[in-house]
């Protein structure tokens, strides 16, 4: 599979690590593993000394972008939840990690204070921490994001839907089927075909027992009036039956 | 067709010379119909193993004529065995394996298949093939009395045929690819004698077809030849050969005293009469009329042989035109042995080339003609190979799946 980083921007308390982190455990279902990062990660162990200044923000948003380069380039599917509130530093990573969607998970500043479980935006707006995204510093909306997604407005599982689906359509990931409920008598029956094969894989080994199953409880043909009219018309057009 | 008629050049020019001329006669299954050649082409075993004997068969222990498909073969098709060594096939019209089972690739059924939403494995492929146009088979009846049409369909069905076996020839992870080119058979059926003849009015189309199918045979053997990991098989499930006369086994076996109906009206197999000891299916197949296994059988173990013999002896002297109409009377067991063979005809006949036999139940003489022009032939259909070395010296259809596991390395 090809490698690509999913960058989720948007104001603080949006909901991108909550989002990143659905689509990570999704991502685990499928059997694919993903490389998480946020903000809590690479500000202790990346970017450890910087502060929240303009200068200070890009350089942590390029040594993330450079991180996630790197992982991209060999195959990673990343995840990264970052507020990153300026363009020209967004832009500037999408250009050097080249497979990268963005998406924008946009709520209302309302909403955002409502879920700040940890008071930071209280604090901001009184004062008590400088440089504030949203309150006292700017959050540039992104200009031709991969996606939007409307935290306020959908559900945590609509928000998932449509991230999976733009990396479905970007061909980032594979289609999965919609899940069939198989009846306890085939599992059985299966299960028993099982015992003593040998398959190179997992899927060749599914067809061979579908086809044996088939094959095993198909029984005599079938065939409706209909069909056997059809059948007969057409062997008596060649001249197969006189 | 790769060599041609006799007196005629190669209908299959760019084929021949891409095998070098190193093609093989091949005789192929008894009878020589599709559904028992390709099944024995798929299983690598003769009837007697994969259980179809025909088009058609009896329902046992009644005169109930059913119609055997995929469901009934009774031995394991190549591209599904292959699956247990970790071999995917893209399997694209291939006759007798209606209705599609899940097969380790993709399997497009061909003749006698009827919906192709049944007709397709996996199901994802439909939408492209419904996209494309695909066709499972020609509308035959057109071959009677409207030629012109006809031949436009096959030259359609073939193209798009074409373009999604390049389709999935790109796009599909396979070790066996397999493109069967039923238009040949169907064309030679209504128009042989366009072939034989230059001023026949379809003359220069038949060889047209026979050109597009050349063209679109040598794509895909260069493409294979450009790929150092490929080996290509080609053949053909039977022959063909001009008909000089039908023969209708039912109508014979009444002049002779073996078949007779309860009453003169009665129709087919279900008014067979309890003095009958004998009966035809199509195309070449006898059945004793047997005590026990018939509802009306008559024939008493003690007397199955004789009748047999008797029915051996009919056969063999049998002449139309004041010529020597069966090369060969068989008896089951000289064909056929394996599990299925309760279920054979008790005889078998192998025509001289010419007299195309068919049961002709309706009809109310022992010989005659029809539209049809072209028939099948047991003794010269052809197998080719990129390594000529393994193919055998006299070969079978039987030996083909050997052949490709030889060249597959299993």
């Amino acid at each position: 599979m090809k490698g690509v980083t999913v960058w989720f921007t948007g104001l603080p308390c949006s909901g991108k690590t909550t989002l990143a982190l659905k689509l990570s455990a999704e991502l685990k279902k499928r059997g694919i593993q993903s490389e998480d990062l946020d903000g809590d990660i690479t500000r202790k162990y990346l970017s450890k000394g910087l502060g929240f200044s303009k200068e200070d923000r890009d350089e942590n948003i390029r040594r993330v972008g450079f991180v996630c380069s790197l992982l991209t380039r060999h195959g990673a599917l990343v995840t990264a939840a970052f507020v990153s509130p300026y363009r020209s530093i967004r832009d500037e990573i999408r250009g050097m990690i080249g497979d990268f969607v963005e998406v924008y998970v946009k709520c209302s500043l309302e909403k955002c204070i409502e879920r700040d479980v940890k008071g930071m935006y209280k604090k901001a707006i009184a004062g008590e921490i400088k440089n504030f995204t949203g309150v006292s510093d700017p959050f540039e909306e992104p200009l031709k994001p991969e996606l939007v997604i409307e935290s306020d407005r959908e559900s945590e599982e609509e928000s998932l839907q449509k991230v999976l689906g733009k990396l479905e359509e970007l061909g980032y990931l594979k289609p999965v089927g919609k899940d069939i409920v198989v009846p306890d008598y085939l599992r059985l029956d299966l299960v028993k075909m099982l015992a003593g094969q040998n398959f190179p894989d997992l899927p060749t080994f599914v067809i061979h027992i579908l086809s044996q199953y088939v094959a095993q409880n198909s029984g005599p043909t079938d065939l409706s009036q209909s069909e056997e009219d059809a059948v007969r018309e057409k062997l008596k057009k060649l001249g197969y039956i006189s | 067709m790769l060599a041609g008629a006799p007196g005629r050049p190669s209908l299959l020019p760019g084929m021949k010379e891409f095998f070098s001329g190193q093609a093989a006669r091949m005789t192929v299954s008894i009878p020589e119909i599709s559904a028992v050649s390709w099944s024995s082409f798929m299983t690598g075993t003769q009837a007697g193993d994969h259980g179809i004997y025909g088009f058609v068969d009896l329902a046992p222990g009644s005169y109930q004529v059913r119609f055997p498909d995929f469901r009934d073969l009774k031995a394991e098709p190549f591209f599904i065995e292959l699956g247990a060594h970790g071999k995917r096939s893209v399997i694209i019209n291939l006759p007798a394996t209606y209705p599609a089972r899940p097969v380790p690739g993709v399997l497009i059924s061909g003749f006698v298949a009827l919906e192709l939403e049944r007709a397709v494995f996996p199901a994802r492929y439909l939408p492209m093939l419904r996209k494309a146009g695909y066709q499972i088979d020609v509308d035959a009846g057109k071959g009677r009395d409207r030629k012109a049409e006809f031949l436009a369909d096959l030259h359609y069905a073939l193209k798009v045929r074409q373009q999604v076996a390049d389709r999935l020839w790109k796009q599909e992870d396979w070790d066996v690819f397999m493109f069967t080119v039923t238009g040949t058979d169907r064309l030679q059926h209504f128009l042989y004698d366009a072939y034989t003849d230059e001023r026949h009015e379809f003359h220069s189309e038949f060889r047209g077809f026979f050109h597009e199918v050349d063209k679109a045979a040598v794509d895909f053997l260069q493409r294979a030849a450009a790929r150092p990991d490929l080996e290509v098989v080609a053949l053909s499930d039977h022959g063909f050969g001009p008909i000089r006369s039908e023969i209708y086994l039912n109508q014979v076996l009444k002049k002779n005293g073996f078949f007779s109906s309860e009453d003169p009206g009665a129709k087919g197999l279900p008014g067979i009469s309890g003095r009958a000891t004998a009966f035809a299916l199509d195309p070449s197949r006898l059945y004793i009329h047997r005590k026990g296994k018939y509802p009306r059988g008559v024939v008493a173990d003690a007397d199955y042989e004789k009748v047999r013999r008797d029915l051996r002896d009919l056969f063999t002297a049998y002449e139309v035109g004041g010529q020597r109409a069966i090369r060969r009377v068989y008896y089951a067991e000289e064909l056929y042995a394996g599990r299925q063979l309760a279920a054979a005809p008790d005889l078998l006949l192998l025509s001289e080339p010419g007299c195309d036999l068919k049961g002709g139940m309706e009809k109310d003489r022992e010989t005659g003609t029809s539209h049809f022009t072209g028939m099948h032939r047991q003794d010269n259909a052809f197998l080719a190979c990129s390594r000529p070395d393994l193919i055998a010296a006299s070969p079978t259809i039987f030996d083909v799946k050997g052949l490709m596991y030889r060249l597959l390395a299993i």
